[in-house]
């Protein structure tokens, strides 16, 4: 090599030139090459296993998620306990829970003992939702205390009848009325000690990716609003969980009514419901499958036996 | 071989050297925080599955009308007991959990008990009184 050329060079390759000859430079190089790949097989792998672990994580996750919204309004679906003083609905204020039907307006004048509930719908025969939706949905009527959880926007109003009779009815004759508020205030003419609160009716629903705009499956929920014309009627559902493929809701037996054949022609009255979810994977480059969950969703909390 | 010749290529040797320690402690790095992240997603998703284990194990003991003990023992979750009942995917998900066991902690709750990635247990309890 001439001075000439050797001048011509960058000062990196000059030293090289120095220090390396070319059957070195060829070697490093090739081992640098192998290395280089075994990194990023290697790489490859662990970022595999970390994205299926997260994504797995997500989809228990995911349905978490789920479970937490259901716990949380199943759990507010029935007269609140300090209301009730620890009173259990009795089997016939139970039949409430068969008569609730989210197309049903509330009538003003109906009282009841009992409030609240959930129940598991067949939508495609809702004439206030066809066309929206098929398959399961479960109709949920929330009864939130006055003025701790219930907000203040309109809504459906629950109040003693002792808030009106001005009566010294005990606790355990009180009667319930619901009727459409446009605040949550508490009702005039009404004894300070009365309690009210807040009928919450909303639906939950299912729509698959094909029927879905987002075209992933979805987990919907309806809430009940009153129009300019003083009809009521169900808002759009807006999504709460994304990527649920399947579920499915059936009422659960107990033990002793599973063991009493008789129980068994008794109708439910939903207290407790089994949902079965089947998760999606998401949206990424592993191939997970979906993942089924299943839970017994019960409403209220009681001192067990023994 | 002159001693400057020498002496310039092993200033370039160390130059390689430093540099290929610095580019492999930076993966070692890399693989380090993949690892943390995997482990703390197996860990999320494990504590997942223990969340969804005692609760359907509360609300089958609040349903049946049954402490969680009981609950447990007629879910067979029990060393030694037979399912009675139906408790949806609760054995499938225990036996999901590595080494996952569940037993009567000392106070009567129920102890859930399971080993972690790291090789150490983890126990959940949850007790009648949380119902």
């Amino acid at each position: 090599m001439t001075s000439t050329t050797f001048n011509r060079l960058p000062r990196s390759c000059t030293q090289r030139l120095v220090g390396f000859t070319l059957i070195d430079c060829l070697i490093v190089n090739a081992l640098a090459l192998v290395l280089l790949g075994i990194l990023l097989v290697t790489s490859a792998q662990i970022m595999g296993t970390a994205s299926k672990a997260a994504d797995r994580s997500e989809q228990a996750i995911r349905a978490r998620q789920v479970f937490d919204f259901l716990d949380a309004w199943v759990n507010t679906a029935q007269m609140p306990d300090t209301w009730r003083e620890g009173r259990r609905p009795s089997e016939t204020e139970a039949v409430h829970h068969v008569l609730m039907d989210p197309c049903l307006a509330f009538d003003p004048t109906t009282t009841q003992r009992h409030w609240g509930g959930f129940v598991i719908v067949d939508l495609a025969t809702l004439t206030c939702l066809r066309g929206v939706n098929t398959g399961a949905g479960l109709y949920v009527e929330r009864v939130l205390p006055c003025p701790e959880h219930c907000g203040e926007g309109p809504g459906y109003q629950i109040v003693s009848t002792q808030c009106h009779l001005r009566d010294a009815l005990s606790i355990e004759s009180n009667q319930w009325q619901v009727s459409w508020q446009k605040t949550m205030a508490r009702p005039g003419r009404c004894l300070d000690e009365a309690p009210w609160g807040r009928v919450e009716r909303m639906l939950l629903s299912h729509r698959s990716a094909k029927e879905s705009i987002e075209g992933v499956a979805v987990l919907r929920l309806q809430q009940i609003a009153q129009s300019v014309d003083a009809t009521y009627r169900w808002l759009n559902p807006e999504t709460i969980v994304l990527g649920i493929d399947e579920w499915k809701l059936d009422y659960a037996d107990r033990l002793s009514d599973m063991t009493r054949e008789a129980v068994l022609a008794v109708p439910h009255y939903g207290h407790a419901v089994r949902v079965n979810l089947m998760v999606g994977p998401p949206r990424s480059q592993t191939a997970l499958p979906a993942v089924a969950i299943e839970r017994l969703v019960i409403s209220g909390r009681h001192t067990t036996r023994g | 071989m002159d001693h400057n010749r020498i002496e310039r290529t092993l200033a370039v040797w160390v130059d390689y050297a430093v540099a290929a320690s610095i580019g492999f402690a930076g993966l070692l790095g890399l693989v380090q925080l993949t690892g943390d992240i995997t482990t703390l997603s197996i860990a999320a998703y494990q504590l997942t599955l223990a969340g969804f284990l005692l609760d359907e194990l509360a609300a089958v003991s609040v349903w049946e009308g049954v402490p969680l003990l009981s609950a447990a023992q007629l879910c067979g979750l029990l060393d030694n007991s037979v399912q009675a009942l139906n408790c949806g995917m609760a054995a499938e998900w225990l036996a999901a959990l590595p080494q996952g066991s569940i037993s009567a902690a000392a106070d009567g709750s129920l102890a859930l008990t399971w080993q972690q990635v790291d090789s150490s247990f983890t126990a959940v309890t949850r007790s009648d009184r949380n119902n």
